[in-house]
C-alpha cells in the first residue's frame, strides 16, 4: 500500500513539512557536505548535483511503493521554501506497524528546536494517520540533541552500532 | 564489511530453484534433448526480451513454441504450455534467512530477479510474495542484470546509497555488475555461507 503525503501539509505554526522539490538539490548537496550531518546520518558517498537529483527525483516511487517517506522542514510560512531540515520514516518488517525515524537540520537552524518540533509533527501523524504504534529511531549516545529529540517524541531508542 | 541498509538477494538459484528434472522430461515429452530446448528458450536475444518486459510471460512462451515447432515439428500451443508449466522449489533455508533478517528490523531484505513478467504471480503462488520487503523484476525496470544501470534503478528506489546495499547473487557477473554500480555484492554458494556472511554483516 502506498505511504500518502500529509494532506493537508502538517504544521505547528512555526514549522511546516513539505514534499521534496528539484529546487532543493543545492540545500541537499549542502547537507550532505556538512560535517555534524555526515557523522550522525547516513550520507552518501557521491553527494553531487546530480546525486541530489536522482535521490529527490525517487521520492514518489519510494512513498508509491511503501519504502520511505521523506519530506522538507520549512518555516510555516508557505511562500518560504527554505530548507530548514528533513524528516523521514521507513517502514520495517518484524512488528505490525513499526517505522525507523531520521532526521538532520542545516547548519544555520540548529539550537531552535526545529528537530524536535518536526519529529513531533511527523511522529503524531504518523500515530494517528497511518496507525503506526512503533517508532524508533537509531541514534548514537554521542549526539545528545538527537537522543532529546527522540526522547521527547515518544520514540524508542535504538544505539547505533 | 561496512554497514547495510538493505540486503538484495536474486530469486532464481538462490531463492527459487527450477526444477532441472521437470525441464527434462518436458523436452522428453516433446522428443527434444534439454539443450534444444534450452537453445530455443533461452536463445539470448529472445531471453533479454522477455527479461526486460519487451515480450510479456506469455508472448514468450508461444514464441518458443513457434520455433520449437519450426525447428522440430513439435505442437507449438502444448509446448508454449508445458514450458509455462515448469516446476520449481522454493529454498526454505534461505527464506528463513530473509525472515531472521527483516525479524531483527537492522536491515530490509528485497528481492532482484531477472524474470518475465509472470514473476509477481509466481511468488504469489509460491506463497512468498510478501516474504520481501520489496521485489524488483527486470521485465518491470526495463534492464536487466548485470547491465550497472539496473542496480541503480534498485538504488535510486530504494533511497539508499550503493554502497549500504549487500547484493547477493548465485551468478558472478551480477555479482560484478553490481560492484560496478557501488554496491557491496557476494557470490551465493549456499545457505549456511550466506547465513555465516550477514551475521558478519551484523545483519543477525
Amino acid at each position: 500500500m502506498p505511504l500518502p503525503l500529509p494532506d493537508p501539509p502538517l504544521s505547528d505554526g512555526t514549522v511546516r513539512l513539505r514534499a521534496w522539490s528539484v529546487d532543493d538539490v543545492p540545500a541537499l548537496v549542502a547537507a550532505w557536505s556538512d560535517e555534524e550531518i555526515q557523522r550522525w546520518t547516513r550520507v552518501p558517498q557521491r553527494r553531487g548535483e546530480a546525486d541530489a537529483l536522482r535521490w529527490i527525483a525517487a521520492e514518489g516511487l519510494r512513498r508509491e511503493r511503501a519504502l520511505a517517506l521523506d519530506l522538507v522542514i520549512s518555516p510555516a510560512d508557505d511562500s518560504d521554501a527554505t530548507v530548514l531540515g528533513e524528516v523521514g520514516m521507513v517502514p520495517l518488517a518484524g512488528g505490525p506497524s513499526r517505522a525507523e525515524l531520521g532526521w538532520w537540520v542545516a547548519a544555520a537552524h540548529r539550537r531552535r528546536h526545529v528537530a524536535t518540533r518536526a519529529v513531533g509533527l511527523f511522529a503524531a501523524w504518523l500515530r494517528d494517520e497511518l496507525a503506526f504504534t512503533d517508532l524508533f529511531a537509531e541514534v548514537d549516545p554521542d549526539n545528545p540533541a538527537s537522543v532529546w529529540v527522540a526522547e521527547a517524541n515518544g520514540l524508542r531508542l535504538r544505539i547505533r552500532r | 564489511m561496512a554497514d547495510i541498509d538493505v540486503l538484495v538477494l536474486d530469486c532464481d538459484g538462490v531463492v527459487r530453484h527450477w526444477d532441472s528434472d521437470h525441464f527434462l522430461r518436458t523436452a522428453e515429452q516433446f522428443g527434444l534433448t534439454s539443450e534444444d530446448l534450452a537453445a530455443i528458450a533461452f536463445e539470448p536475444q529472445l531471453l533479454a526480451a522477455a527479461m526486460t518486459g519487451v515480450l510479456t510471460a506469455e508472448a514468450w512462451n508461444i514464441e518458443i513454441g513457434r520455433r520449437a515447432s519450426a525447428a522440430h515439428g513439435v505442437d507449438a500451443a502444448a509446448l508454449a504450455e508445458a514450458f509455462a508449466s515448469l516446476g520449481w522449489m522454493i529454498d526454505g533455508d534461505v527464506l528463513a534467512i530473509v525472515h531472521d533478517v527483516r525479524a531483527t528490523g537492522r536491515a530490509r531484505v528485497a528481492l532482484f530477479s531477472n524474470a518475465s513478467t509472470r514473476l509477481e504471480r509466481d511468488l504469489e503462488a509460491s506463497g512468498i510474495d510478501t516474504a520481501f520487503d520489496v521485489v524488483f523484476n527486470s521485465a518491470r525496470l526495463g534492464v536487466a542484470k548485470p547491465d550497472p544501470a539496473a542496480f541503480r534503478i534498485v538504488a535510486d528506489t530504494l533511497g539508499i546509497w550503493p554502497e549500504r546495499i549487500l547484493f547477493v547473487d548465485d551468478q558472478a557477473a551480477n555479482v560484478d555488475g553490481a560492484r560496478r554500480a557501488g554496491m557491496q555484492a557476494e557470490q551465493f554458494t549456499g545457505a549456511t555461507r550466506l547465513r555465516s556472511l550477514l551475521e558478519k554483516a551484523g545483519l543477525l
